[in-house]
């Protein structure tokens, strides 16, 4: 720990009671605690043939009805979940409609990363082994699955000290992880998906190919989606510095907006036909959403 | 081509408008942090080109918009004929002079000819198109716009043409034309037409005063298009019969009720043939004072009738001469003139020196010249009112306004302060006599300055001399220049035979040198040795008359000769006439009348003037000084008026004052041929003989044509095409498709399950 500076440790202590507020009330508002217990959870009845372990047999249901009955548990597995963590230039943008936390609006990266941290602190919370892999142009940092509850904490630091940088450069990177990450388990992806589109789709099958499960946390601010800008501006690139565009928004406006449309068509489609949990997240909504789908993902992994 | 509206041309500037915004958006362009630039690039260049073109096609369409709309609003006017097709005859502006002129009421086959005047200028309306507009000036001794902008409300039009009444006067022509023109600039129609309609009486045309009439060329030729100056004659008879009463003169310029004043009217026979009216009957405030038959008057002669009246009360008094005769013209036949007659005449004079022994005094003789001559005279019975300070005790006269007129009797000098509070009463039309003796201090005189900052007395005290004549007992002196007096006040002395003024000597007098470069300084009469005996100088309102010799024994024995009573009179009385309102006045001029402190309770601000036709106007009583003014300007008619204070007693009489006429108009001598074309020189002039003649003059278009109708189609045009292609260039960009995209939260509510499904 002590390669955490002070300010990065009280970053990542903030991370954590948001992660944790956010868990918390998502599950206690949300359900009635359906996991509870869910080591030895029961599934089903299954009449008795022989070879089965006669620990498994139901007395009880014997005594009521006089026949052999094997009570059927759900096996127990952990699942290993990584994050994709964007940490690319386009991530720094933040929108007048953002939402807001401590009266400051959150950039895509924040958003991200608070939405990283609640993701990570839930998946602890659960049991499952979850892993951190921050990126921009290349792989920046990459902390392999475990489910430790210390682990939480090594990704928590990580995600307080990373900050967005160069440009994106996601199917790269995809395919990179989608060869090292050999077991299979849950690829948690957070990002713009700011590249091209059918690179990225064919790196999100690489995924599939392995047999992983996707959820795809696509993050865009209200102003990507809605361009409501109308008057001239000089826009400037996030990610390369000294690169900038002045033009009249309105004039261009239908043309960006149809763009847009057309890529988020696209990966909708496109996620559709692989099966991956695809999930469009405006910066302006709350976290709970990725949370419920996140718990969604594990429990048909669970089935 | 020419502009009706220039000014308008500034707005071209406005062409800039949509330049600046432009610039000024994209100057103000603000900074955004962007994401998103792969796919504002990708956009940009499939659309770069095209946002370019369309930006410069209604760029040039809104300035152009701008630039059509700065020239029509300019009002563009193609000299050259109709080069355009559409534009059947632009509407006019019409200025109907009728000449309101005393010779326009005289009567000939049962109606007059202003009746006329008016009869053609209905029917003239009439044949106006419907959207030529007309404004109407009623041309008296003061061009008065009864309509001062054309309108084209017929009902209107007629209805002013039926309340116009005559002026009397003369009509001025140049300033009824100019009038006009005022009244046509006011319009908005590219034709522009006078219509004079008069008794072409050559009274007020002055074609000799040819600077004038270059004068109304110019402004003719100084506006955009030519008004076209349509003269319709109407006819006089040949023969006719007039006598007038051309004018009155009073004996004296102030009168008092002391004694009786001479009034000498004149009565002109201006007609054909000779008359012989009745009677000339004198009115005071209408009521007959004196009644004189007449002998025939000769075709072209004039006679006069010689009244004497003795004024009752002092106040002011209308004074009217009527000549009992039946002739056609019946409006000149009485002439009236407003007295203003006084209780008393303040004097104060201001002695050099006091003596107790009788005629040591420097006024003792003056105060005799003008006190009362007799003892047992009953007071008020003389008008003159002497009080006497001496110049040390000079503080004691508080107000010099007080008085009419102020006399220095050998001043040696007069404190600053007091001298500055003289020169203040002599601006405002006090009187000063200046009468210096050996005492007068020549500095003092010399730096005294008026109001105005120039000299005072208007001259330069030089010295004292002795005459140059030697007579008996080796006495020196000389004499009064009868024969050069040339001052209205001594002309009464100037005849020898009257009286004795040449036989005074004047052994000692002061060399005055008059400031001959100022024009408000004139030498009054001067001695036989060629020096100024009387120096007259005119400040802003009153008169400063300086003698060069004091009116007391010293100098000379002019006290002692019979002559110096009439002498002081006329001198004093002549001082006071600018202290005196002017009750007569000439058309147009403004009448002005301080109200005496007594006849006002204080808390009034408005009075009523009634002019000669009884219509009543309110006033604004003006504070001035201590007491309030009255000043009326609405003197067009000739006539007496009378101002109505509101607190009046009597306010049937009210004060009465006098627009005086023009003696001239009674006499009918019209225009010839060779005036008009001497007219015609200056500005060109159509003539109408009758009213078809007129309303054929007004017919027709005028040369050239207003183009702004096309240019309003075409900006019309521009205005669809800039709308047509904002619409095309918003369904290019699909503005209105570009509906925001569904994403997240904002399409459904998450279904976790569906998904896993």
């Amino acid at each position: 720990m002590s390669l955490l500076d002070g300010e990065a440790l009280a970053k990542m202590q903030r991370l954590e009671l948001i992660a944790r507020g956010v868990v918390e009330g998502f599950i206690s508002g949300r359900h009635k605690s359906p996991y509870k217990g869910f080591s030895v959870e029961f599934a089903e009845h299954r009449e008795y043939v022989p070879g089965d372990n006669i620990r498994d047999l139901d007395w009880r249901v014997f005594g009521r009805s006089d026949r052999y009955y094997i009570k059927q548990y759900i096996e127990e597995t952990n699942l290993r979940s990584l994050i994709l963590l964007d940490a690319s230039g386009s991530m720094k943008y933040t929108g007048d409609l953002a939402a807001k936390h401590n009266g400051e609006l959150l950039s895509k990266f924040q958003y991200a990363r608070m939405l990283a941290a609640s993701l990570g602190h839930l998946m602890i919370h659960q049991q499952d082994a979850v892993g951190l892999a921050t990126f921009d142009t290349s792989l920046r940092r990459y902390i392999p699955a475990r489910s430790r509850a210390s682990h939480l904490r090594v990704i928590l630091a990580e995600l307080a000290a990373t900050e967005p940088g160069a440009e994106t450069s996601v199917a790269k990177i995809f395919h990179d992880l989608a060869d090292r990450v050999r077991r299979r388990g849950l690829i948690v992806i957070i990002s713009d998906l700011f590249d091209n589109v059918d690179e990225i789709l064919k790196s999100l099958h690489h995924f599939r190919y392995r047999r992983h499960e996707v959820l795809l946390l696509h993050v865009m601010a209200e102003e990507e989606l809605t361009f409501p800008f109308d008057r001239w501006s000089v826009f400037k690139n996030l990610e390369r510095s000294g690169h900038h565009i002045p033009l009249d928004p309105l004039s261009l406006r239908s043309e960006y907006l149809g763009k847009v449309r057309n890529f988020i068509r696209r990966l909708e489609i496109g996620c559709g036909q692989m099966n991956i949990d695809y999930v469009q997240m405006s910066t302006k909504q709350n976290f709970d959403i990725a949370l419920a789908h996140y718990l969604a993902q594990r429990m048909s992994r669970a089935r | 081509m020419t502009f009706l509206n220039g000014i308008m041309l500034l707005g071209l500037i406005g062409v800039s408008i949509p330049i600046i915004i432009h610039i000024l958006n994209r100057r103000r362009a603000r900074m955004v942090d962007w994401g998103a630039m792969h796919f504002l690039e990708s956009s940009l260049a499939s659309r770069n080109r095209r946002i370019l073109i369309e930006e410069i096609i209604l760029m040039v369409i809104r300035c152009s918009l701008l630039a059509l709309l700065a020239f029509a609003l300019a009002r563009p006017f193609l000299k050259a004929g109709k080069l355009l097709p559409g534009t059947g005859g632009d509407a006019q502006d019409l200025a109907i002079v009728i000449d309101a002129s005393l010779s326009m009421t005289l009567e000939t086959d049962g109606s007059s000819n202003f009746q006329r005047a008016i009869d053609e200028a209905h029917q003239l309306v009439r044949s106006c198109r419907s959207g030529d507009a007309v404004s109407i000036v009623l041309a008296g001794p003061v061009a008065q716009p009864i309509l001062p902008a054309p309108i084209s409300d017929r009902d209107e039009i007629h209805e002013s043409l039926d309340k116009l009444t005559p002026a009397g006067g003369s009509m001025r022509v140049l300033e009824a034309i100019n009038t006009a023109m005022e009244t046509l600039s006011a319009g908005t129609n590219p034709a522009k037409r006078i219509v004079l309609i008069t008794d072409a009486q050559d009274v007020g045309w002055d074609l000799s005063a040819s600077k004038r009439w270059d004068f109304l060329a110019e402004a003719v030729d100084a506006m955009p298009i030519k008004p076209i100056v349509i003269v319709r004659t109407l006819d006089v008879p040949e023969k006719w019969r007039n006598v007038s009463a051309t004018g009155m003169n009073f004996s004296r310029t102030v009168v008092g009720t002391d004694r009786t004043v001479k009034i000498t009217a004149t009565i002109a026979n201006t007609g054909e043939g000779s008359v012989h009216p009745e009677a000339v009957e004198l009115t005071i405030d209408g009521k007959t004072a004196e009644r004189e038959t007449i002998g025939a008057i000769a075709e072209g002669a004039s006679a006069s009738v010689v009244f004497e009246h003795q004024f009752a009360s002092p106040g002011p008094h209308v004074v009217s001469v009527r000549i009992a005769c039946d002739d056609d013209l019946s409006g000149d036949n009485e002439t009236a003139r407003v007295v203003n007659v006084l209780q008393t005449l303040k004097v104060l004079i201001v002695e050099g020196n006091s003596s107790t022994e009788p005629f040591k005094s420097d006024a003792d003789y003056i105060y005799l010249a003008t006190a009362l001559p007799d003892e047992n005279a009953k007071p008020g019975s003389t008008l003159i009112s002497p009080t006497v300070v001496s110049a040390a005790d000079i503080s004691s006269a508080k107000r010099f306004s007080d008085y009419a007129v102020v006399v220095l009797a050998d001043v040696p000098r007069l404190p600053a302060p007091k001298a500055k509070e003289l020169g203040d009463f002599v601006a405002k039309g006090g009187g000063l006599l200046i009468a210096p003796g050996e005492k007068a201090n020549r500095d003092f005189y010399n730096n005294w300055k008026a109001s105005d900052g120039k000299r005072l007395a208007g001259c330069r005290f030089v010295n004292i001399r002795a005459g140059s004549r030697t007579g008996q007992n080796d006495e020196t002196f000389t004499r009064i220049a009868t024969g050069k007096i040339n001052h209205p006040a001594m002309m009464l002395l100037a005849d020898q035979a009257e009286n004795n003024l040449r036989s005074a000597h004047i052994n000692r007098h002061w060399v005055l040198e008059a400031d001959e470069k100022e024009k408000t300084v004139s030498l009054g009469a001067l001695l036989d040795n060629g020096l100024p005996w009387l120096v007259q100088r005119k400040d802003a309102r009153g008169v400063v008359l300086t003698l060069a010799a004091p009116l007391d024994l010293k100098f000379t024995h002019l006290p002692l000769r019979e002559c110096f009573v009439p002498l002081v009179h006329e001198l004093v009385h002549y001082l006071a006439v600018p202290a005196q309102p002017e009750m007569n006045i000439l058309p147009g001029r403004q009448f002005v009348y301080t109200i005496p402190d007594e006849t006002l309770s204080g808390s009034e601000t408005e009075a009523e003037v009634a002019d000669p036709a009884g219509r009543r106007t309110a006033v604004r009583l003006r504070k001035q000084d201590k007491h309030r003014q009255v000043n009326y300007s609405l003197t067009a008619r000739p006539g007496v008026y009378r101002l109505i204070l509101p607190n009046g007693d009597d306010d049937a009489k009210g004060v009465p004052f006098v627009v005086l006429g023009d003696p001239d108009e009674s006499k009918l001598d019209l225009l010839s041929d060779d005036d008009y074309d001497r007219a015609d020189k200056f500005i060109p002039l159509t003539r109408a003989q009758n009213l078809g003649e007129l309303t054929a003059a007004i017919a027709g278009g005028v040369p050239g044509s207003e183009i702004w109708r096309h240019i309003a189609l075409i900006i019309l045009a521009l205005l669809i095409a800039e709308i047509v292609t904002t619409r095309l260039i918003a369904q290019k960009r699909k503005m209105h498709l570009a509906e925001p995209i569904a994403f997240g939260a904002d399409r459904n509510t998450v279904r976790p399950k569906e998904v896993s499904a």
